[in-house]
């Protein structure tokens, strides 16, 4: 690595003493009265800056595994933050970093830092600028102007040399030292053990399996809440449309051409991916690999290098895969149901199945479409995106709610739960809703949704399952454009119904959903009586987000303007633009108690003049 | 502090229709932001949202039959209003584009003793008349009904702007 020297820092410094000394004399100003810079720090403090930014990377690896752990496992104050980083609550006293074998760490207790946390790094310390070392250099500067305790720093070679202290320890007792959650060490011994045991287990190998089995599959999804699993929405930690132990990843054992592979350690599915077989260059291809870190990822794609198994999305072609095999029927409401997972990657044609005369096994085909499925064999095409988990199989072909009759070859239908519809009007009058993922919606009946984490559109016909899926699919409501809500409020847009909830469109902007995290959305409101009252009501806004009325809060203990002790409350004055039309009758008729001395104020309301 | 808010509520926990005026409030189980009570409009809570970073209250309006009416909220502050009165107060019209934060007393419109009643002018109406003004009162011995809406273009006299005072019982030691 390069030696950085800061020389570039100290050029600059006298040039700006340059410019101020030119301003001072130009002005006819004192230089006094002008903070001179340093162009010259003591070699100590350069050398910290210098260890620092060369330590930065391996700082930066190190907090990187241990956001991670705390995200997975929990943070110190027994909350979780699965879905957004650790932030400045966590921060470090001074460096510390992995040992070679991964196993133990390296302390550096000599180079205290402040305010280090994973946002600001040390890649740029600088020791004119400090960030993260400011005490730092406060307190070398302080020592070396004291006789006594300059000692401990000159020689310039006995400074370094401290500086670069450095200790192995346990990963335990760093976590208890040198690390701090919201200014505070980590109060409980356990959590700290715990912590420091899955840091570590985070670099012990992975074993990796191929998944042909139910069993293989199912263990492949199990996903425990606090782990390091990568989620998905068929994982274990899901329900569906399917009764236990029937699960949507079933599917996958039972197809001839797919299998899953994946890496887990201590029995923790940490990386997964599904390969589908190619009999055309008999070869197997794998689909995007999941994992919650990079590194697992990258072991688990060497895995499958090994075994000559490519990415799909490197072969420059489109797979159209064919197959033909049956799956066992599960249950689902006492109607027999498919396991029908969702799949985020589709080489072929069509899926198309059929359910056999004594209802215990679906056949199901893939290829292409013409040739799996010929016209009046009644085969079924099933939802492919669909998050229910399974497919309930239509025995008529009249609409459940007003009976008339549909061709299943020919008319568009709605399947709820193996109920078909001739419009989306007759599956809502039967108690269909639209329940909405991130990526998707299915029409599903009320009585059979999990509603744990879903959340209700206050408009449209629409469950959405999680806030998530609501941010992502839906539109936000306010009553009013120009005031917030307590709690964001969404909207359901069903295309297939059109705008029939009498809302106005008010705009489409960002939208803060939270401190960190803001995304564009429409929102509506209450219809006005015109389009146009709603522009004039919208606050104009310059960074591109809504925004909405406020009022500023002064604090108790701030005043939040000069008091000025002649301040009169009440004056009888007032303005008239035209005094030839205002006679004094119009004045008492109209003005008069207007401008009277304000009643008595409410409870905690004051004014600054201290009434 | 307003209205009918006491530090003795602060810690204490409500439903949400039940938190009162003059309360500062957290969802149970929700992200942590604070709000303001400032009563009920028709079907609408009336509050608003502290954005601590800017050192504003963003103004609230939400639905009595929205999800939230039932969840359980703790009472962490209270809060009441500071005026900053003007030397001379502004005779004009509330006009249709709506106004916020002023304060303002209206004609005809005293208590017994013939003084002039506060009100803080809290934007349109949140129905469908956006025309029509809507204020909260500032004074008078009358905490029940503490909002007034108002037609637009009405006279009024604009004596003063308004802030929010948040105080919370850590700081009270």
């Amino acid at each position: 690595m390069p030696r950085t020297n800061f020389a570039g820092m100290g050029n600059a410094m006298r040039a700006i003493n340059a410019e101020v000394e030119e301003y001072a004399e130009r002005h006819g100003t004192p230089l006094s009265f002008f903070m001179e810079q340093p162009t010259e720090l003591h070699p100590v403090s350069l050398s910290a800056a210098r260890k620092l930014r060369i330590l930065a990377p391996y700082v930066e690896e190190f907090l990187s595994d241990f956001s991670i752990v705390l995200r997975n496992f929990g943070l110190p104050d027994g909350s979780t933050r699965r879905y957004y980083s650790v932030g400045r609550e966590l921060t470090m006293a001074y460096p510390v970093i992995w040992n070679a074998k991964k196993d133990g760490v390296i302390c550096f207790p000599n180079l205290p830092m402040d305010a280090m946390t994973q946002s600001t790094g040390l890649r740029n310390e600088n020791p004119w600028f400090p960030k993260c070392s400011a005490s730092l250099h406060e307190r070398i500067r302080d020592d070396l102007s004291d006789s006594k305790k300059s000692q401990a720093w000159l020689p310039v070679s006995r400074g370094i040399k401290r500086l670069g202290t450095r200790t192995e320890t346990s990963v335990s007792r760093a976590l208890s030292r040198a690390f701090l959650w919201e200014g505070q060490k980590f109060q409980c011994p356990q959590y700290i053990d715990n912590t420091a045991a899955r840091l570590i287990e985070m670099h012990q190998p992975a074993d990796f399996h191929f998944a042909n089995t139910v069993d293989e599959v199912r263990a492949m999804y199990m996903r425990e809440p606090s782990s390091e699993t990568p989620s998905s929405c068929m994982d274990s930690q899901h329900n569906f449309a399917l009764r236990r132990p029937n699960r949507p990843v079933d599917f996958y054992a039972h197809c001839p051409i797919t299998m899953g592979a994946y890496i887990s350690r201590s029995g923790i599915v940490t990386a997964r991916t599904l390969c589908w077989f190619d009999s055309e260059s008999a070869e197997w291809y794998h689909t995007r690999v999941y994992s919650s870190r990079a590194a697992q990822r990258e072991e688990l794609c060497k895995h499958l290098d090994k075994h000559n198994i490519k990415p799909m999305d490197s072969i420059g072609r489109r797979l159209r895969l064919s197959a033909e095999f049956d799956v066992p029927a599960g249950d689902y409401n006492d109607s027999s149901a498919c396991p029908m997972p969702y799949f985020d990657s589709t080489p072929f044609y069509a899926l198309v199945l059929k359910l056999s005369n004594d209802a215990t096994m679906f056949h199901v085909r893939i290829g292409e479409r013409n040739i799996i499925a010929p016209r009046g064999e009644k085969w079924q095409y099933p939802n492919l995106t669909s998050t229910s988990g399974s497919y309930c199989i239509y025995e008529t072909s009249e609409c459940t709610n007003c009976s008339s009759e549909i061709d299943t070859d020919n008319d568009s239908f709605w399947n709820v739960e193996g109920d078909i519809y001739c419009s989306v009007l007759c599956a809502e009058e039967n108690d269909a809703l639209w329940y909405a993922t991130a990526g998707d919606d299915n029409l599903v009946y009320h009585r059979n949704i999990d509603f744990t984490d879903t959340i209700r559109a206050y408009h449209g016909n629409g469950i959405f399952s999680n806030e998530n899926a609501a941010r992502v699919r839906g539109c936000v409501y306010h009553p009013v454009p120009w005031a917030d809500v307590e709690r964001h409020m969404f909207v359901y847009w069903d295309d297939n119904n059109g705008d029939d909830m009498g809302l106005v469109h008010v705009g489409k902007a960002n939208y803060h959903w939270d401190a960190k995290n803001t995304s564009s959305v429409r929102m509506y409101c209450d219809a006005m009586s015109s389009p146009c009252d709603v522009a004039h009501t919208v606050l104009t806004f310059n960074d591109g987000s809504f925004r909405f009325h406020s009022l500023p809060i002064v604090d108790e203990f701030t005043n939040p303007k000069k008091v000025d002790d002649t301040t009169t409350v009440m004056r009888y004055i007032a303005t008239c633009d035209n005094p030839d039309n205002f006679d004094d009758s119009m004045f008492d008729e109209y003005l008069a108690d207007l401008l009277q001395p304000h009643a008595p104020l409410l409870p905690g309301v004051t004014t600054i003049t201290g009434e | 502090m307003f209205i009918s808010t006491r530090i003795q509520d602060i810690g204490g926990t409500a439903i949400r229709h039940s938190i009162p005026v003059g309360a500062v409030f957290k969802y149970q189980e929700g992200r942590g932001d604070s709000y303001l009570s400032l009563g009920t409009y028709k079907n609408f809570f009336m509050g608003c949202k502290l954005a601590s970073v800017n050192q504003i209250a963003n103004f609230t309006i939400t639905p009595m039959d929205s999800a939230n009416a039932d969840r359980n909220c703790d009472v962490t502050g209270v809060f009441g209003f500071v005026l900053d009165m003007q030397d001379t107060p502004e005779i004009a019209m509330s006009t249709r584009d709506f106004s916020f934060g002023s304060v303002i007393s209206l004609p005809k419109d005293f208590d017994d003793a013939g003084n002039s009643h506060l009100y803080l002018t809290f934007g349109n109406r949140p129905e469908r008349h956006v025309s029509d003004q809507l204020l909260l009162r500032l004074t008078g011995q009358d905490t029940t009904c503490v909002f007034k809406p108002i037609p637009a273009d009405s006279m009024i006299a604009v004596r003063g702007k308004a802030a929010i005072r948040v105080e919370y019982l850590e700081r009270k030691a």
